[in-house]
């Protein structure tokens, strides 16, 4: 932290220093980047994270283009299959089938696109007004910014997932609407580090440096505030892509999120609760697939955290 | 006696539940005509003029905006459209048996996390590092899985516990246990957080040092300094607690209030669910503000307001 701050106040300066400043930074940011990228290596848990993350990221956006299997499509020969260990790579249903025949494992691939994407889409637009209303909340206080600080409150006050039962009510169940409350009911958390953050850089010296060489105000919040929210705004990010998650699941758990026949990992458990009895991999499989993504992103956001912070004493 | 900081406290939060009234009112009234929303379009259009006079809806947005308000303000929350009952009957009738279920959780969840935490803070090692991993993971498991979990083996498989139903002490002890689940991960996690960082402060050294018991250096100095950020947590969890009953009682089919909440979605009752909202933000501020007040009474210093 404190390196940047002297290159951003530094940067408004004469020519010479700033290419100093500029071959210092590259050399820093090379040992910066290959320190960022070993904490994760070299941390077992968070490998295995990245690992599993990197996995369903990548059925998430992919998987219609590789499967080419129909996950919504009954074949009601092979209802209720266990799953098949044994012959793994000659099992036609690995991790078994449903009650109306429909692989599990597709199932859960697919199943996770819905919630994984719109965790990671709502959670970038709640960041993107978050960050701007929080700057600006920091930056103008009065009035502007205590209506700002207020309209975060109430986003405590009720809670993503029962102002998504209330939405659900009045508008019915759907994707867009879902992704639009996201990005509008969980900006809070932003707005209030970027408040804070802004806050107390505001009276710092590469601000007023900033300022009396004639910078606008948006040029200072942009360029030289805005720089240094971005490690904390990671971070929280990462943790808030894990809860977007298990609040759409939640959603599909309870019947209120995305329609059935369309795959999902609440949707998925909600079914498979009713058969746990008789068949245990109904349940079990979307659960744990859940379960593990929700524990890559909360295990590589601690870490995130701790090389963030690590960062610090170079 | 109200300090200053408190006063100003509890205006915002008077701000901010009037801007959740706001945001309810018009939600309700953004999917278009709500005759046509209540009688779902099954009605004759000379029929659609008398109801909508009937309820106030010719009116203009800010009239009706006004009645509402001064409906609340009253005490009238308006009828269930399905039952025709009070919307505020029906909350009150639900809310005692979900209180059954979430004061219990609440109470063990924090007698388990201060202890917990603080021995995997004091006790680094082998019992420290175990308590983090079980809890990191405990944090990861969503309660509606976690519900499930305990359903297969404790219900299905090993029949020690009934899962459906009440009566007995025994048809709590899977509800309250999963409710308790993600709060006692995650409370144990920040306990022993802040108790290791104030475990390094100077005053810890002091109290060490003119020779007191460690029980008692953790007891009156470690942790009322450590406790403070996890007070105020908790008053703004309480949300989150009301979040996660919802889910507890949709999976061991408990007729309370959540169950009531996912019902008035489920059949679009706007005005009930105007109602459960509104019961929802008054909950979640007053238990912000009643941790304030816990926060000032443990810390002299905020009591001041310096």
């Amino acid at each position: 932290m404190a390196d940047d701050e002297k290159n951003e106040s530094a940067g408004d300066f004469g020519a010479s220093e700033s290419v100093i400043i500029a071959a210092q930074r590259s050399t820093a940011q090379k040992i910066w980047n290959h320190r960022f990228v070993m904490g994760f290596v070299r941390y077992p848990p968070a490998f295995v994270a990245l690992i599993i993350a990197s996995f369903f990221l990548f059925f998430a956006l992919f998987a219609p283009f590789i499967v080419s299997w129909d996950p919504n499509k009954p074949v009601l020969a092979d209802t209720l299959q266990p799953p098949e260990w044994g012959i793994m790579f000659n099992s036609v249903h690995v991790l078994g089938t449903d009650t109306v025949g429909r692989d599990i494992f597709v199932r859960t691939l697919m199943g996770g696109r819905t919630s994984i994407l719109l965790g990671f889409t709502g959670a970038t637009g709640a960041l993107s007004i978050g960050v701007v209303l929080g700057m600006i909340a920091g930056w103008k206080r009065g009035v502007i910014g205590a209506t700002i600080m207020r309209w975060a409150d109430l986003q405590i006050a009720l809670p993503l997932l029962l102002m998504a039962l209330t939405v659900a009510a009045v508008f019915g169940p759907g994707l867009h609407i879902l992704l639009i409350l996201f990005s509008l009911w969980f900006w809070g958390p932003y707005a209030r580090i970027s408040e804070g953050l802004t806050l107390s850089l505001k009276n710092r010296e590469f601000v007023e440096a900033a300022h009396s060489i004639g910078a606008k105000p948006q040029r200072i919040v942009f360029r030289h505030v805005l720089p240094h929210l971005f490690s904390p705004l990671l971070v929280l990010w990462s943790f808030s892509c894990a809860i977007l998650i298990i609040i759409e699941a939640s959603l599909s758990f309870l019947g209120v999120g995305i329609p059935p026949p369309t795959a999902s990992w609440g949707g998925m458990l909600a079914e498979g609760r009713q058969y746990l009895h008789r068949a245990y991999w109904l349940a079990m499989i979307p659960g744990a697939a859940i379960s593990m993504m929700v524990w890559s992103i909360n295990t590589l956001g601690d870490r995130l955290r701790d090389v963030i912070d690590q960062r610090q004493y170079l | 006696m109200i300090g200053p900081v408190m006063a100003k406290r509890i205006f915002q939060s008077a701000i901010v539940l009037f801007l959740l009234v706001t945001v309810l009112f018009f939600v309700s009234r953004m999917s278009g005509d709500p005759v046509l929303m209540l009688t779902e379009g099954a009605i004759e259009p000379e029929e659609i003029d008398k109801l909508r006079k009937a309820y106030g809806f010719d009116k203009p947005l800010y009239i009706q905006f006004g009645r509402f308000l001064s409906e609340i303000a009253q005490g009238d929350f308006g009828n269930s459209v399905r039952t025709f009952e009070p919307a505020t009957d029906m909350v009150k009738q639900r809310v005692g048996i979900s209180v059954k279920m979430v004061v219990p959780a609440f109470l063990t969840y924090i007698f388990l996390s201060i202890p917990i935490g603080c021995l995997a803070a004091v006790k680094r090692g082998a019992i420290g590092a175990f308590a983090m991993v079980v809890s990191l993971i405990g944090q990861s498991v969503p309660s509606f899985f976690l519900g499930i979990l305990y359903i297969y083996f404790f219900a299905v498989t090993l029949r020690w516990l009934p899962v459906f139903g009440s009566g007995s002490w025994e048809h709590y002890i899977l509800p309250i246990a999963t409710l308790c689940g993600y709060p006692l991960a995650k409370y144990t996690r920040l306990v022993r957080a802040q108790v290791s960082e104030t475990l390094t402060m100077e005053f810890v050294r002091t109290a060490r040092a003119k020779g007191l018991h460690e029980v008692n250096v953790i007891r009156r100095h470690v942790l009322r300094n450590a406790l403070l950020p996890v007070i105020t947590t908790m008053g703004v969890d309480v949300g989150t607690l009301i979040g996660s009953a919802l889910i507890v009682e949709a999976i061991f089919a408990w007729p309370g209030f959540g169950t009531l909440v996912v019902e008035a979605a489920k059949t679009r009752d706007y005005p009930l669910i105007q109602t459960c909202g509104l019961l929802i933000g008054t909950l979640v501020l007053t238990g912000s503000i009643i941790a304030d007040f816990a926060y000032g009474l443990i810390d002299p210093r905020i009591r001041r307001g310096s």
